[in-house]
């Protein structure tokens, strides 16, 4: 069933050939001079597609298999029926919320042990050599991406398994931030640079972080990074933030701007473990960060949903309904304007449906934030509100996260496994030229390919529980948003369908037969 | 007293799902790869064949299916020298041109894995391994 015969088998097999494939190329090439003139960044992504198409792939290969349709089903049903059940416990709670109890830490012998050992110094001098050894490694290592260690390093360990450590663990990023020690480096030998040279504008919000969010989800989905490539997206990052520093300020900018640390510190706020440098350290129930706070503007919202819908997108793209949505035209408006069914196109038009996937990504955020408006317009209907729509929908942003994290986690979670332990070795071969520096080269390098069934029921089930404690979440929110108890109730009715329509959606992409070679 | 409740009552419903929902046989999805010898018997040798360029009227990319324990033996036939490269499973071959060479090993794990030319950076089929 996941066999897609190709239409254009003569078109889609000589591509392989020498010829065709500087055919190819040039062909895209006049495409890409055709967009120039059009618009600059339709030719940045023309230009970018002339990357061997065979190859489409980021880094890492996920190996697991469509969740089967049953335990699909199951993941749906189950989500709905639990989240009635959580509306029938708040529904016959008893009166009066209790304040969530935290335990503080400062003076605890663990924390002071820890203070003892300067591991602060440590994890800051650590961060900031893994940053340079990425850049070094990717500038004089192989060209190997899976030999090199800068793209296991930075795309695996960092991206995905400190993301999510940091949910467990608090916001650590925000204290060994390398980008922040490299200012502050910078910083003790030129008086004032941290302090910037322009207020930073409140309009601004976060809407840099996330411009640079959907630029770097941009690069990991479409821009098939290779080891060097990597180390100069990383230098280009490092001189954005140093420049940026100059002009706004190390403050204002780690908090708006730095996206890494605008998405950890969304990701923080679901951990036990509160930490935020210089304020002290305490032990909290999980999640109930998401209660203490509140989402400030539009921007932190479009960058929650953003979140979920980047990686929504992620998966969908490599499915079979979504390459049959554009390639074989079941509406067929292409085929009428074209003159021909686009699978028979499939050459030229492989720049176009680059153009086309970007615009699908970069749009994704406002089409899940229409569809999140209109389920808080119906909570506020429901629940007899006076408040603005903005302050509801801001209210119940952080809700969604639990959702985001287990999406995010159930999609790429198997790499931490497959790719992320080689960094044991890659270690001590960081340049992938035969080098054993600690001792470490030749460990964990057969594959842990954990079972499939295994693999699909956490998944399912992660899936399940990230979507009962978003809709618990949102549940004790509304009982501070709505005037009555009856009111919450009532609002949480479109708030709980709107969850089970996000749930049962990523379930449904995890089910569905994987595209190969796009 | 009352989470008790609501904790037996959210099993309860999962349960029965779960007892609903299931497959009534642990029945394999991919029927061609069914076969009449029952699971306990010895492994099956699945022969699976990739030729680099692929012959004309196959896909571009090949996709090879087998199922969790089978014994395989991968033949590929390439134009030009290279490195065969199974991803998860991390096994490597070399291709000699025009020479036919085999890759043989026993599919322990389930899933999906990417079978790709390290020198041309190319995928040319995907494996994909059914579970048991």
């Amino acid at each position: 069933m996941r066999t897609l015969p190709f239409p254009c088998k003569r078109e889609a097999t000589v591509a392989r050939s020498a010829r065709a494939l500087a055919q190819d190329r040039s062909r895209r090439r006049d495409v890409g001079t055709a967009c120039r003139s059009g618009a600059a960044i339709f030719a940045l992504l023309a230009l970018s597609a002339q990357v061997p198409s065979a190859a489409a792939h980021s880094f890492g290969r996920i190996y697991n298999l469509p969740v089967p349709f049953w335990m699909y089903a199951w993941g749906g049903a189950a989500a709905l029926l639990l989240s009635f059940l959580v509306v029938a416990w708040f529904a016959t709670a008893p009166a009066g919320s209790r304040a969530p109890r935290s335990i503080d830490l400062q003076h605890s012998g663990v924390v002071r042990a820890l203070r003892w050992l300067r591991l602060r110094c440590v994890l800051r001098a650590l961060a900031l050599i893994g940053l340079i050894a990425c850049v070094l490694s990717g500038w004089f290592g192989t060209r190997d991406p899976y030999r090199n260690f800068n793209m296991t390093f930075f795309w695996v360990v960092f991206v995905l398994g400190f993301a999510y450590l940091t949910a467990l663990i608090g916001d650590v990023y925000a204290l060994l931030n390398p980008w922040r020690t490299l200012a502050e480096l910078l910083g003790r030998a030129w008086r004032g640079y941290l302090q910037g040279r322009v207020r930073y504008p409140s309009s601004l919000a976060y809407w840099p972080a996330l411009a640079l969010y959907m630029a770097f989800i941009w690069v990991e989905l479409f821009a098939h990074t290779r080891p060097l490539s990597l180390a100069q997206l990383l230098l280009g990052y490092s001189v954005l933030n140093l420049v940026a520093v100059y002009v706004f300020g190390a403050a204002a900018w780690f908090r708006y701007g730095e996206f890494f640390a605008v998405f950890l510190r969304l990701l923080a706020l679901m951990a036990p473990i509160d930490y935020r440098p210089g304020q002290g350290i305490r032990l909290r129930p999980p999640f109930s960060g998401l209660l203490e706070a509140h989402a400030e503007s539009w921007s932190l919202l479009v960058f929650i949903l953003f979140m979920l819908s980047s990686t929504a997108f992620d998966g969908l793209r490599a499915t079979v309904p979504w390459f049959k949505l554009f390639w074989f035209d079941p509406t067929g408006w292409l085929t009428e304007w074209m003159g021909k069914p686009p699978i028979h196109a499939y050459i030229e038009l492989r720049p176009w449906y680059l153009v086309y996937e970007t615009m699908c990504l970069f749009l994704s955020p406002l089409l899940y934030l229409a569809i999140y408006l209109v389920f808080v317009w119906l909570a506020r209907v429901c629940g007899g509100s006076r408040r603005s729509l903005r302050e509801l929908a801001l209210g119940f942003a952080y809700s969604l996260l639990p959702i985001a994290l287990v999406y995010h986690f159930t999609h790429y979670y198997t790499l931490l496994l497959t790719q992320g332990l080689k960094i044991v070795s890659l270690l001590s071969d960081p340049l992938g030229n035969g080098w054993n520096l600690f001792g470490t080269a030749g460990l964990l390098r057969a594959p842990i390919l954990p079972d499939l069934k295994w693999i699909w029921h956490t998944q399912v089930g992660l899936i399940v529980f990230g979507h009962i404690v978003s809709v618990w979440i949102a549940h004790v929110e509304a009982l501070r948003l709505f005037p009555s108890r009856r009111a919450a109730v009532l609002s949480q009715i479109p708030m709980l369908l709107l969850m089970v329509a996000f749930t049962t959606f990523g379930l449904w992409i995890l089910a569905q037969p994987i595209q190969s070679g796009r | 007293m009352r989470l008790g409740i609501f904790l037996f009552v959210a099993v309860v419903l999962l349960a029965a799902l779960w007892a609903l929902l299931r497959p009534l046989s642990p029945a394999p999805p991919a029927t061609e790869v069914e076969t009449a010898v029952p699971v306990a018997a010895a492994p099956i040798v699945r022969r699976l064949h990739i030729e680099v360029p692929p012959p004309a009227g196959a896909p571009a990319i090949a996709v090879l299916k087998a199922r969790a324990g089978d014994e395989i033996e991968l033949d590929v036939r390439s134009a030009e020298d290279d490195e065969l490269h199974l991803h998860g499973y991390d096994l490597s071959l070399p291709l000699r041109a025009g020479e036919p060479a085999t890759l043989r090993f026993t599919a322990e794990h389930a899933g999906r894995f990417e079978i790709e030319l390290h020198g041309a950076h190319t995928q040319v089929a995907v494996l994909e391994i059914s579970p048991r």
